[in-house]
C-alpha cells in the first residue's frame, strides 16, 4: 500500500523503533505492520512521482481542489491523502481538521451530511505555524466506489455547499463507479501499481525490521502473489512471520500462505485437455474443488500456461482465452465453482483435441 | 447424549487426525500469543468448525468451550428488527450472519463495534483480544464486507476475526489481503475410513472394510456427512452386510429420479411432470445450485461421451443464470428444458 | 349456456376487426381504471361503458317506475334524490336485503352447512362444560376458509341464529378523522388496532370469567355458570386487521395465540372467516430485497408480488395446527346451487313486487343460469348482478331494446363491478386468464394464404393477432406474477420438446433481466423488470410453432390437443412453494426446533453450521436416525419421552428432511395439502375457461353448449368430493 522512499529508510526505521519504546510489546504486535510502517510524509511517499509532484505544489500554495485518487488497492492512496494531511496542519492539528470516513461507518448520505455539517462548524485547535495549516479542513471519503449512485448524487450538493471551508478527498479503486458529476468536481489523480524491485524492496526493509527470517525467494513470491498490492504483501508478511516463529520463511509455505495452487497441480489439469474423458475431467476438477482451491486461482494460473503452451496455436490459445473469460465472468458473478471449471476444462479439452485431429 | 459427529468432534489441536502439516501451524499460531485474522477456507465437512474450536481453545483453555447461545437483536436503518442467534463464550462470538440476509452489514457493524468496546473487561483476561468468528462469509454481502475491511485494520489492537467460508473466490480481495488464508482441503478416501474406524472403536462397533469405503466414496470426502452416513446406516441394520447400500439423503435420490425421468421421456409432459419435482425440492430449501448440479451430474452420467461437454456447458449456463435471477424454477426448468431437447436430437439421430 | 351470452361471446371473439367490441369481456380494469378514465376510454372501454350505463341513468330519470339502481359510486350523489322510489328497497343492496334467515336459504351444500354446524354444537357444548368428562375443549378456533362470496360468514349468522347463540362480532374499528388509507398508514399506529383486538378477545374472556368466579360458592359458581350459557356465545371474526402489516400481523398472531392459552370454560369458541384472494403480498420479501424498500413507498403497486392469502398465512401455525384450531374450506359456490340461491331472491321479489317478473320467468331463468356461470362462485357478485340486471331488465321491458338490454346488463354489471372492485379477487382474475390466453394460444392473424408458415418459418409467419406490449399493459397483475402465469401453463402449449426448451430459454433470459441483478443498478430495476418480461412474453410468443389463426380454431391443433378446449390454466406452484419454504426457514428460528436439535446433540447446528449443510446432510440424517425407535431412543432419549417428538417443530424438522415418495406418509400429506389449494383454484379456472371467448373460439360452437351443462353436473358433484379429487376430474 504504502512505503516511504528508498532514501528515506533510515528515517523511517527510526521512528518505528521510537514508536516502539514506548508501547509494550504485545500491544505492538497486534498494529499492522501496514499501519506501522505508513508514510509519516509526503515526501515518503515516492513510487507515485507525477502525484507527489502535484500535492507538493498545492501544499506550498495552500491551494487544494477537491481530489479523486484511484487506482489498484494497495498503491499508496490512502496513505497519501494522510501522510499529505499531515503535512498541511502537523500531526496534531490534523486530527481535528481531518474527518475521515470509510464503508465501515453508516454512510447514508444523511449520515454524511450531518457529520459533514458538523465537522465543518467545529471549531479547529490552534493552527500550528510550523505547517501551511490552510483555512479549509478536509473530508477523506475512502473506498467511495462503494457509495450508491443516490449518495454520490447527494454528495455533489454537499461538496458545493461546504467548499469554502472543507475539500474533500475521495478514494476509490474503480473511477467508473464514481458517477461522472461528482468525478467532474475533482482532480482525478491516478495511482499505479507498485513497480516489482520497488515492491521486493519494500518488503525485505520491512522483513528485516521486523526479524523475520526469509529464505531466498520468499519475499519474490510475496510480492509475486500479491499482483502489486503492497498492502497484501504487508499483511502476508506479517501473518507468515506468526506462523514461522523465528525459521525461516521459505517460498513454498508463501505459496501456501497465499491461496497459490502448486505447479504440478495446475499441469496436471492441462495435461488432461484433448486426451482425458468426461469421467477423469471431472475426477480432477472434484480435486481442485475437495482441496479448497479456489477456481478463480486455478482459472488464472492456467491462463499462465495456456499463453506459453508451445502446443497449442494461436487460435486454440484465443479460442481457450475467451471460454476462460466467460468462465471467469460467471465466477465473479458467483456462479457454482465446480461446475464452471467443469465446463472450462471441458470446452478447452475439445478446443485441444481439434489440433490432434 | 449426541449424534456422532458431534460426540466424537474432536476439541484440541492434539486430537485432530489428518492434516497434521496445518495443525501444526496453527498450533504455533495460537502459542505465539497473537493471531492474525484468519480465513479459514475449503470444502464442506473438511474440518473447518472443528479446527476453529480447536484453536480457540487452544489460545484460551477450555473454558473457551463453555458456549451459550443467545438471540441477540440488531435493528435495521428501517427500523426493523432482526433475530440473529449467536453463539458466545467469554472470549469469543460466533455468528452466521447469512441469518440477516441484506442486512448482513448492520449484524457485522454492531458486533465488531461492541466488541471493540468492551477491550476493557476483556483486559483482565490472558488474552488481549476477542475473537469474532464469521460462518459462512461467502455469503456476506460485499456490503456487509467492505464493512469489514477497514474495521479489520482499525480494531486490531482487541479483535481478531475468523472467517469461516467454503471459497475464497466470493471474499473481496481487500478482505483476503487482511487476512491469513488457511486451507483446509477435504480428507482423503483413506482419512476418513481411519477417522470412521475411529468413531466406530469408540462405539464399539466394526466396520467391514468395503463398506467403510463405499461410505467413504459416497460422501464426496465430506467427513461430516460420512459419519452421519454411518450413523444412519448403522440404525438401519447392524451388524453391517459387505454390500449394504449407501444411505444417501432423500433429496439426492429425490434428484436422481428426476435426472431419470428427463432421461426417459422427452415431451411438454414429461417437463411439467419434473417442474413439480423440482418445486418439491425447492420447497425443502434445497438451494437450486445443488439441485442443478446435482441432476446435471447425474445426467452426465447417463448420456453418451459426444454430449457430455454440451450438457456441461448448459449446466453451467443455467447455474449461471440462476446467480443473476431471483425464480430459481424458471432456470432449473430452462436446463431440463434444454436438456430434453438435446438428448432428444440426439437420439433421433442415432441410427 | 344462455344464448345471447354465448351469441355475444362468440361475436366479441370472433370479430377481430372491432376493437369496440372485444372488452365486453376483456377489458382489464387495471388499477389505473379508478384514475384515467379520459385516457383508457380510448378504446373500447368508455364508449362500452356508456352504452351500459346510458339506458339505466336515462331510464332512472325518465320513468318514474324505476326500480332500484345500483349505482357506480362516483354517480351516486347526483342521482341519489331521482331513484328508488319504489319503498321497499330503498337503498338497500340485494346481498344484505335478501340475506337468508334459514339454512334451507343458504346457497350452500347440505353437507358444507352441517360441517359448521356439527363443529358449533360440539364447541358449545364443551364450552358448557357438560361433557367435562373429556378434558378441556379442544372446538376452540373454527377458521373458515374460502373464496370471497362463498357465503362463509353468512353461513355462520344463520347457524347462530339457528342454534340461538348470540355473535360477538369483531369489527376494525375505523378512524375517520383520517380520510384517506394513507393517511390511515401515516397517522395510526396500525398496532394499536391488534392491541384494541388483543383488549377484545380478554375482555370475552372477562365477561364469562366474571360470571364464573365472582360468585362465593361453588353451588353458586355452578349456577352462574349455567346462567351465564344459558345463552351462549360465539366470537366473530370477519374482519380481520390489516394482516399485511408486519407488525400487526404479528402481533394478531400472538393475539390469537394467547386466545388457545386462555382455559375454554372461561371463554367461547371463535369463528375466524378467511377470504382467500389475490392480494399483494411481499412474498418476495427475501428473494428480491432490493425491491423491498421501494415497495414501502410506492405503496406495493408495481413490485409486489400477488398471492393467494390463505388461513395459514393469517393465522399463526402453531395456532393452526393446534389441537384447538378447526378449519372447513368453503369452495366457490357452484353454479347449480347460485342459480337456486338467485333463483328465491327473485321469487322472494315477485312475491312481494312487481306483476311483470312472472311474465318474464323464461328470461329470467336464462340470465339467472348466465350469472351463476358468470360469477365464478362468487354468490355475492352473483346477487349484485342480479340485482343490476333485473332493475335494467324490468326497465327495459317497457323500452324495445330488450334482447340487447339483457346481453347488455349482465355484461355492464361485469364491468361496473370490475370498476369497484378494482382489483378485487374476481375480475382481476378474469382478465388474468383472457390475457393468459392471449399470449399462451400466440394466435396469429388469418392469413390469406391459408396455411401461410414458410418452410424458413419463424421470419414469414403473420403478425401476432394481440400485441404483447397491449397485453403487458393491460395486465391486471404485476408483471412477475403474470410471469409466473404464463410459465406454469406454457408447457401444455408446446407441440414439442424443443418448441417448450426454446420458450424455456427466454424465460430464463428474461428473468436474469429483470432481476434487479448485481449488474442493474437499483433505480434501472424497474424499467429492466419490464424489459424482461417482454423479452419473456414475446420470446415465448414467437417460439410457439405451429400457431393457432384467429378464427380458425380447428385446424391447427397442438400435439397436446386433449385439453385444448378445456384448457384451465393452473396457477403457479411458485407461491406455495415460496410459503412453504419461508415456512421451513422459519424453523431456525423457533425456540423449540432449536431445542429439539440441541437436545439430539446439534447444538452449534442452527447457528453456527451453514444452512446448506444442515437442510442437506444433517437434517436428513438426523431424521432417519432419530425416528429409528430401537437406535433413537438410546441417541436422542431426552426426546422419547418428552412431548416435544409431537410438537409441530418437530414435525416440521421431519418434513423439512424428508422429500419425495420415500417416505409415505409425511410426502402424501404435505403434498395433498398442495393439491387441495389448487383444486380450489381449479374449480374457478375451470368455470372461466369454459366461458371464456378464446376457448369458445377453439371448440366448436355444439360442444360448448354441451359443456355448459356437463359444468353444472360436474359442479355439483364437486362439492361432495373432496377438494384433492377436483383435480383429477378437470382433465
Amino acid at each position: 500500500m504504502d512505503f516511504f522512499g528508498r532514501p528515506k529508510a533510515d528515517v523511517s526505521a527510526d521512528s518505528a523503533s521510537k514508536t516502539a519504546k514506548h508501547v509494550d510489546p504485545a500491544k505492538d504486535r497486534a498494529i499492522p505492520w501496514v499501519e506501522k510502517y505508513r508514510p509519516k510524509n509526503i515526501n515518503e511517499v515516492t513510487a507515485q512521482e507525477e502525484v507527489v509532484q502535484v500535492l507538493r505544489s498545492s501544499l506550498e500554495t495552500k491551494n487544494l481542489p477537491h481530489l479523486l485518487f484511484y487506482g489498484p488497492p494497495g498503491t499508496g492512496k490512502t496513505s497519501t491523502i494522510l501522510a499529505l494531511t499531515r503535512d498541511m496542519y502537523g500531526p496534531d492539528a490534523a486530527k481535528t481538521r481531518v474527518l475521515e470516513l470509510n464503508a465501515s461507518d453508516e454512510r447514508g448520505i444523511s449520515v454524511i451530511r450531518e457529520k459533514v455539517k458538523n465537522f465543518a462548524r467545529a471549531v479547529v485547535s490552534q493552527a500550528d505555524p510550523k505547517y501551511p495549516s490552510p483555512p479549509y479542513k478536509i473530508v477523506i471519503l475512502d473506498e467511495a466506489d462503494s457509495m450508491t449512485g443516490d449518495a454520490q448524487a447527494a454528495l455533489r450538493r454537499i461538496m458545493e455547499k461546504y467548499s469554502r471551508i472543507t475539500r474533500f478527498c475521495l478514494v476509490c479503486n474503480y473511477v467508473s463507479r464514481i458517477i461522472e458529476p461528482l468525478a467532474s468536481r475533482c482532480t482525478k489523480f491516478r495511482f499505479k501499481s507498485l513497480p516489482r524491485d520497488q515492491a521486493i524492496a519494500r518488503v525485505k526493509e520491512v522483513a528485516e525490521l521486523e526479524y523475520v527470517n526469509c529464505a531466498d525467494g520468499a519475499v519474490d513470491a510475496l510480492v509475486e502473489c500479491a499482483e502489486g498490492d503492497l498492502r497484501r504483501a504487508m499483511m502476508s508478511l506479517q501473518s507468515a512471520s506468526r506462523m514461522v516463529q523465528g525459521r525461516a520463511l521459505d517460498a513454498e509455505m508463501v505459496a501456501e500462505l497465499v491461496g497459490v495452487i502448486p505447479a504440478d497441480f495446475v499441469k496436471t489439469l492441462r495435461g488432461a485437455w484433448g486426451v482425458s474423458s468426461a469421467q477423469k475431467i471431472r475426477g480432477l476438477v472434484d480435486d481442485v474443488v475437495y482441496s479448497g482451491y479456489p477456481a478463480s486461482r486455478v482459472l488464472s494460473q492456467l491462463h499462465d500456461l495456456v499463453i506459453e503452451d508451445q502446443q497449442l496455436n494461436s487460435l486454440q490459445k484465443a479460442k481457450i482465452a475467451i471460454v476462460m473469460a466467460s468462465v471467469d465472468k460467471a465466477l465473479s458473478d458467483g456462479a457454482d465453482e465446480q461446475l464452471q471449471l467443469f465446463d472450462m476444462m471441458m470446452q478447452a479439452s475439445q478446443i485441444t483435441a481439434q489440433q490432434t485431429v | 447424549m449426541a449424534l456422532w459427529v458431534e460426540k466424537h468432534r474432536p476439541a484440541a489441536l492434539d486430537k485432530l487426525s489428518f492434516h497434521s502439516g496445518l495443525t501444526e501451524h496453527l498450533k504455533q499460531l495460537a502459542s505465539s500469543g497473537d493471531l492474525p485474522h484468519l480465513l479459514v477456507y475449503g470444502p464442506t465437512g473438511a474440518g473447518k468448525r472443528t479446527r476453529i474450536a480447536a484453536v480457540l481453545r487452544e489460545i484460551y483453555g477450555p473454558s473457551a468451550e463453555k458456549l451459550k447461545v443467545s438471540q441477540r437483536v440488531f435493528e435495521t436503518p428501517s427500523r426493523r428488527k432482526l433475530d440473529i442467534n449467536i453463539i458466545s463464550s467469554n472470549y469469543h462470538i460466533e455468528v452466521n450472519p447469512s441469518d440477516a440476509g441484506i442486512y448482513d452489514r448492520v449484524v457485522i457493524q454492531d458486533l465488531i463495534k461492541e466488541i471493540a468496546q468492551t477491550q476493557q473487561v476483556a483486559a483482565s483476561s490472558a488474552r488481549k483480544f476477542k475473537i469474532v468468528v464469521i460462518h459462512e462469509a461467502d455469503a456476506l454481502s460485499r456490503d456487509a464486507q467492505h464493512a469489514l475491511r477497514r474495521t479489520m485494520e482499525k480494531y486490531m489492537g482487541n479483535m481478531r476475526v475468523i472467517l469461516c467460508s467454503t471459497s475464497t473466490g466470493k471474499i473481496i480481495g481487500p478482505v483476503q489481503s487482511r487476512c491469513l488464508l488457511v486451507r483446509v482441503a477435504a480428507p482423503s478416501v483413506d482419512e476418513v475410513v481411519d477417522v470412521m474406524n475411529i468413531v466406530a472403536k469408540k462405539e464399539g462397533i466394526s466396520i467391514p472394510p468395503s463398506f467403510a469405503a463405499q461410505i467413504a466414496s459416497g460422501s464426496q470426502r465430506n467427513l461430516h456427512r460420512a459419519l452421519l452416513m454411518l450413523e444412519a446406516s448403522y440404525v438401519r441394520q447392524y451388524p453391517f452386510a459387505e454390500a449394504q447400500d449407501v444411505l444417501l439423503p432423500e433429496w439426492e435420490e429425490y434428484i436422481k429420479v428426476i435426472a431419470a425421468a428427463a432421461l426417459k421421456q422427452q415431451t411438454p409432459a414429461q417437463l411439467l411432470a419434473i417442474r413439480k419435482q423440482l418445486y418439491e425440492l425447492l420447497t425443502h430449501c434445497i438451494p437450486p445450485p445443488t439441485i442443478l448440479k446435482g441432476i446435471a451430474m447425474q445426467l452426465i452420467d447417463g448420456v453418451e461421451e459426444e454430449l457430455k461437454a454440451e450438457i456441461v456447458h448448459q449446466a453451467a449456463f443455467y447455474e449461471h443464470r440462476l446467480q443473476n435471477g431471483q425464480k430459481a424454477i424458471v432456470h432449473l426448468e430452462a436446463f431440463m428444458a434444454k436438456f430434453m431437447s438435446i438428448y432428444k436430437r440426439h437420439l433421433m439421430e442415432l441410427p | 349456456m344462455d344464448s345471447d351470452l354465448e351469441a355475444l361471446i362468440n361475436e366479441c371473439s370472433q370479430s377481430t376487426d372491432s376493437q369496440e367490441l372485444r372488452p365486453v369481456t376483456m377489458a382489464a380494469p387495471t388499477q389505473s381504471l379508478h384514475s384515467s378514465q379520459k385516457s383508457n376510454g380510448s378504446h373500447g372501454n368508455g364508449r362500452r361503458r356508456a352504452i351500459s350505463d346510458r339506458p339505466n341513468f336515462k331510464l332512472a330519470r325518465s320513468n318514474s317506475q324505476a326500480q332500484h339502481v345500483l349505482r357506480p359510486p362516483e354517480a351516486a350523489k347526483c342521482t341519489s334524490d331521482l331513484v328508488n322510489d319504489s319503498a321497499d328497497d330503498r337503498g338497500e343492496v340485494w346481498w344484505q336485503r335478501y340475506e337468508p334467515c334459514s339454512v334451507e336459504e343458504l346457497a350452500l351444500h347440505s353437507a358444507k352447512i352441517a360441517q359448521v354446524k356439527g363443529w358449533l354444537e360440539m364447541a358449545i357444548n364443551a364450552a358448557a362444560g357438560t361433557d367435562s368428562s373429556q378434558g378441556p375443549s379442544i372446538f376452540r378456533i373454527l377458521v373458515l376458509e374460502g373464496p370471497p362470496g362463498a357465503c362463509k360468514s353468512t353461513c355462520v349468522r344463520v347457524l347462530a341464529k339457528e342454534l340461538e347463540l348470540d355473535i360477538v362480532e369483531w369489527i376494525n374499528p375505523l378512524d375517520l378523522r383520517a380520510s384517506t388509507a394513507a393517511q390511515l398508514e401515516m397517522e395510526d399506529d396500525p398496532v394499536s388496532i391488534v392491541r384494541q383486538f388483543e383488549d377484545f378477545l380478554l375482555r370475552a374472556e372477562k365477561y364469562s370469567g366474571l360470571a364464573l368466579y365472582d360468585t362465593a360458592d361453588r353451588h353458586d359458581a355452578e349456577e352462574a355458570k349455567r346462567l351465564a350459557f344459558s345463552r351462549h356465545k360465539i366470537i366473530l371474526v370477519d374482519d380481520l386487521p390489516n394482516i399485511l402489516h408486519r407488525d400487526t400481523r404479528e402481533s394478531f398472531r400472538v393475539a390469537l395465540q394467547r386466545f388457545i392459552s386462555i382455559p375454554a370454560h372461561c371463554s367461547f369458541p371463535m369463528v375466524i372467516v378467511v377470504s382467500e384472494c389475490f392480494g399483494m403480498q411481499q412474498v418476495l420479501e427475501d428473494e428480491a430485497p432490493r425491491q423491498r424498500g421501494r415497495r414501502l413507498h410506492d405503496n406495493a403497486e408495481s413490485n409486489a408480488e400477488a398471492t393467494v392469502w390463505s388461513a395459514s398465512d393469517v393465522i399463526p401455525s402453531v395456532v393452526y395446527n393446534s389441537v384447538f384450531c378447526h378449519s372447513i374450506k368453503f369452495n366457490p359456490v357452484a353454479p347449480t346451487i347460485a342459480t337456486k340461491g338467485l333463483r328465491r331472491i327473485l321469487q322472494l321479489r315477485s312475491g312481494r313486487g312487481s306483476q311483470k317478473s312472472i311474465k318474464l320467468a323464461q328470461q329470467q331463468t336464462d340470465m339467472i343460469k348466465a350469472i351463476s356461470n358468470e360469477c365464478q362462485g362468487d354468490f355475492r357478485l352473483a346477487v349484485t348482478m342480479l340485482q343490476l340486471s333485473q332493475a335494467a331488465a324490468e326497465n327495459t321491458d317497457a323500452g324495445k331494446k330488450r334482447r340487447r338490454g339483457q346481453a347488455g346488463a349482465v355484461t355492464g354489471i361485469i364491468d361496473n363491478n370490475g370498476k369497484q372492485r378494482a382489483g378485487g379477487a374476481c375480475r382481476s382474475a378474469l382478465d388474468m386468464f383472457h390475457a393468459l390466453g392471449k399470449v399462451l394460444y400466440a394466435k396469429r392473424e388469418a392469413t390469406k394464404s391459408s396455411n401461410g408458415v414458410s418452410a424458413d418459418g419463424n421470419m414469414m409467419r403473420e403478425k401476432l393477432e394481440s400485441d404483447p406490449d397491449e397485453i403487458l399493459d393491460r395486465l391486471p397483475v404485476d408483471l412477475s406474477t403474470f410471469g409466473l402465469f404464463v410459465h406454469e401453463n406454457y408447457t401444455d402449449f408446446c407441440s414439442g420438446i424443443d418448441e417448450a426448451a426454446a420458450a424455456a430459454e427466454y424465460f430464463s433470459e428474461g428473468d436474469a433481466l429483470s432481476s434487479s441483478g448485481r449488474s442493474f443498478q437499483s433505480a434501472a430495476s424497474g424499467v429492466a423488470n419490464v424489459y424482461g418480461s417482454m423479452v419473456s412474453v414475446r420470446g415465448y410468443m414467437n417460439a410457439r410453432g405451429n400457431p393457432l389463426y384467429a378464427g380458425d380454431g380447428t385446424t391447427n391443433e397442438p400435439a397436446g390437443g386433449r385439453r385444448w378446449s378445456m384448457a384451465a390454466f393452473r396457477k403457479p406452484l411458485f407461491f406455495e412453494s415460496y410459503k412453504r419454504r419461508a415456512m421451513f426457514g422459519g424453523v431456525w428460528h423457533d425456540p423449540v426446533a432449536t431445542d429439539i436439535l440441541s437436545k439430539s446433540g446439534l447444538p452449534m447446528a442452527l447457528s453456527s453450521a451453514s444452512r446448506q449443510t444442515v437442510v442437506q446432510d444433517v437434517l436428513p440424517y438426523w431424521a432417519q436416525i432419530v425416528s429409528s425407535s430401537q437406535h433413537g431412543a438410546a441417541t436422542v432419549g431426552s426426546l422419547e419421552s418428552s412431548w416435544l417428538r409431537n410438537s409441530a417443530a418437530y414435525n416440521q424438522l421431519m418434513r423439512l428432511a424428508t422429500i419425495g415418495d420415500n417416505r409415505e406418509g409425511t410426502h402424501n400429506d404435505t403434498s395433498s395439502a398442495m393439491a387441495g389449494k389448487w383444486g380450489k383454484l381449479v374449480t374457478v379456472e375451470r368455470g372461466l375457461a369454459t366461458h371464456s371467448p378464446l376457448t369458445a373460439t377453439a371448440a366448436a360452437a355444439a360442444a360448448a353448449a354441451a359443456t355448459a351443462t356437463a359444468t353444472d353436473a360436474l359442479a355439483e358433484l364437486k362439492l361432495v368430493l373432496s377438494d384433492d379429487d377436483i383435480e383429477d376430474f378437470s382433465d
